[in-house]
């Protein structure tokens, strides 16, 4: 399943750089070499191969975001990374598992809960998109901070409640 | 919080930085599944697990070949668990023959999940502790972790080899009755001599021939009691006496040999201790009959090799632990050095038995059949046969096992009757 993902996710973002035509269209090739390493690495196991693949496509998706390539494909190429990280983490501690109890269950659950969550990250994504709202450098400065901010409350007490 | 949420975090920031920096509002909206996943995540988070955790073996004595079935089983007392993954810590020395020991389930409120498997382990002592439980969302960000205590042990004991008799004569024996000639005339089997009539005596004691030579008295025949005996067995457990031979050891048929030897011992009614002497002193205090070889056999599962230097040679063997006279029973290979301190309990009045693992022969079939092997060998054994001279002739019994063959086939050949011996 994880191949199919990957092979989705260089589609999407491939395809964003390469109908972005006028510069960069050969930065294509790069993000289908780095699909081919994903998959090699995916086929052999390789520990963290998830983890530097999903690194490795989100920040090409950024940048061709950043080159003024079709946001809509980079959006759809991130969603398909996230999806394709985290049903290779999850294939791999199935498979690290003597044994499984209601697999059908695990599996059916997680699958649900997965496709639920990319749908609607897809569907907010997409409407982040269409929206534009002027704000002031300040106004932006100030919504980032507090994101920022905000993000960084969610981690620390998620760490001090972990220690 | 595991390492895939700090991952997520991190390419949030870094969405973040790009929007704000190049005030570019399609790096937000790359942010946004991101977000979801991670809110998801945050939503079905599991609470701390409350779970009961019961352990059962079905053994706690098994001899080497014989799998041992360990069954666990786990309740959730709380709610439910989406993931719930069960780590039972195995002792690496232990081998997994069948099952899993582990799993990976959900597990409603309420519900009880089991878990078998079976291990087969070497000599030794196997203790459980705990069982690990994980707990985590579906997506594996959040996790909590709790070790659940389920103690439990086990004892693989030694291969138990049937000796039809070991035979021993210490000068000192005990008051109750046994198997060992005690060297003093009374009821008994073998004839020990004659003596006068005393009233009480049967009849059929009578010696009618030499009463007949002399018709004022009359004599009965006296025979020789049996009565049982104080032994100690002694195991070389230093590492310096040892060979290792690929994952063998020769250590382990000492074990072997103390095993049957205790056992033949106390199935003669004998009172027998054992003592391990290696990096410390190891002793099981002398008893008698099934619950001493029980005794003996469990200290012999977690017998172990060490280096003490204080008990680099056998100078500092706690003697005073056997009542003098009695018999001591000596496992060990033997270094050079050993004699001296052997023939010095002869000296003090013990029996002293050494039964003697050889360490040439063992060593000898890993090695290449050339000409410097076989002289390396003649002249170890040469040195060796030197050695139980100089025990023999101090009255010293050595029996010396070539390990290739089984115990009891040596000890069938060296040890059913006594060698002839004064004192």
């Amino acid at each position: 399943m994880s191949r199919i993902g990957i092979i989705a996710t260089t589609l999407f973002i491939g395809l964003g750089y390469v109908l972005g035509f006028e510069r960069y269209w050969q930065m294509g090739f790069v993000v289908a070499g780095a699909g081919l390493l994903w998959l090699i690495g995916e086929r052999k196991g390789r520990t963290g191969g998830p983890e530097v693949g999903l690194v490795t496509f989100v920040a090409l998706a950024a940048l061709g975001v950043y080159w003024g390539k079709p946001a809509i494909w980079m959006l759809f190429g991130t969603v398909a990374a996230l999806v394709t990280w985290d049903v290779s983490l999850f294939s791999r501690r199935l498979a690290l598992t003597g044994r499984i109890e209601n697999e059908t269950d695990l599996r059916r659950v997680h699958w649900q809960r997965l496709a639920a969550t990319a749908g609607l990250g897809l569907l907010l994504g997409g409407l982040a998109l269409g929206v534009a709202i002027p704000i002031s450098f300040g106004g932006a400065v100030g919504l980032g901070l507090v994101a920022v901010v905000s993000l960084s409350w969610v981690v620390g007490s998620f760490r001090r409640k972990g220690n | 919080m595991t390492n895939k949420f700090m991952l997520l975090s991190l390419i949030i920031y870094a969405f973040l930085a790009a929007g704000l920096i190049t005030r570019n509002g399609a790096f937000l909206a790359l942010a946004v599944p991101v977000i979801v996943y991670l809110g998801a995540a945050l939503l079905f988070a599991p609470a701390a697990p409350q779970l009961r955790v019961s352990r059962t073996l079905s053994h706690d004595r098994a001899t080497p070949e014989q799998p041992v079935t360990v069954t666990v089983t786990v309740t959730n007392d709380g709610a439910s668990l989406p993931e719930l993954m069960l780590v039972d810590a195995v002792s690496p020395t232990l081998h997994i023959i069948e099952g899993a020991a582990g799993l990976l389930t959900t597990l409603d409120s309420g519900e009880s999940v089991e878990f078998i498997y079976q291990v087969l382990g070497k000599r030794g002592l196997y203790r459980f502790s705990a069982v690990s439980a994980t707990v985590s969302d579906q997506f594996g960000l959040f996790s909590s972790q709790v070790d659940l205590s389920a103690p439990a042990q086990f004892f693989v004991l030694p291969e138990l080899v049937k000796l039809r008799r070991a035979a021993i004569r210490p000068r000192r024996v005990g008051l109750y009755s046994g198997q060992i000639s005690a060297r003093q005339g009374g009821p008994g089997v073998e004839f020990f001599g004659v003596r006068e009539y005393q009233p009480g005596d049967p009849v059929r004691w009578i010696n009618s021939r030499a009463t007949a030579r002399y018709p004022q008295t009359l004599f009965v025949n006296e025979f020789e009691q049996e009565r049982m005996v104080d032994v100690g067995i002694v195991v070389d457990a230093r590492r310096q006496s040892d060979v290792q031979v690929g994952s063998e050891s020769l250590f382990e048929y000492s074990i072997q040999a103390a095993a049957a030897l205790a056992e033949t011992f106390l199935g003669g009614g004998n009172r027998v201790g054992l003592l391990l002497y290696g990096r410390s002193i190891n002793w099981t205090f002398p008893g008698y009959g099934k619950v001493q070889q029980e005794r003996i056999m469990r200290s012999l599962a977690q017998a172990e090799q060490g280096v003490g230097e204080v008990f680099e040679r056998l100078e500092h063997l706690p003697t005073w632990l056997f009542p003098l006279h009695s018999q001591i029973v000596l496992i060990s290979p033997l270094l050079p050095g050993d004699a001296e301190e052997l023939i010095k309990l002869r000296a003090r009045g013990y029996r002293v038995l050494v039964i003697s693992p050889n360490p040439i022969d063992f060593e000898r079939q890993t090695l290449p059949d050339n000409n410097q092997v076989t002289l390396a060998v003649r002249i170890a054994q040469a040195e060796r046969d030197l050695l139980f001279r100089k025990l023999r002739h101090a009255q010293i019994r050595v029996v010396d096992w070539p390990v290739a063959l089984p115990f009891y086939q040596v000890a069938h050949t060296a040890l059913s009757r006594l060698p002839w011996q004064r004192g």
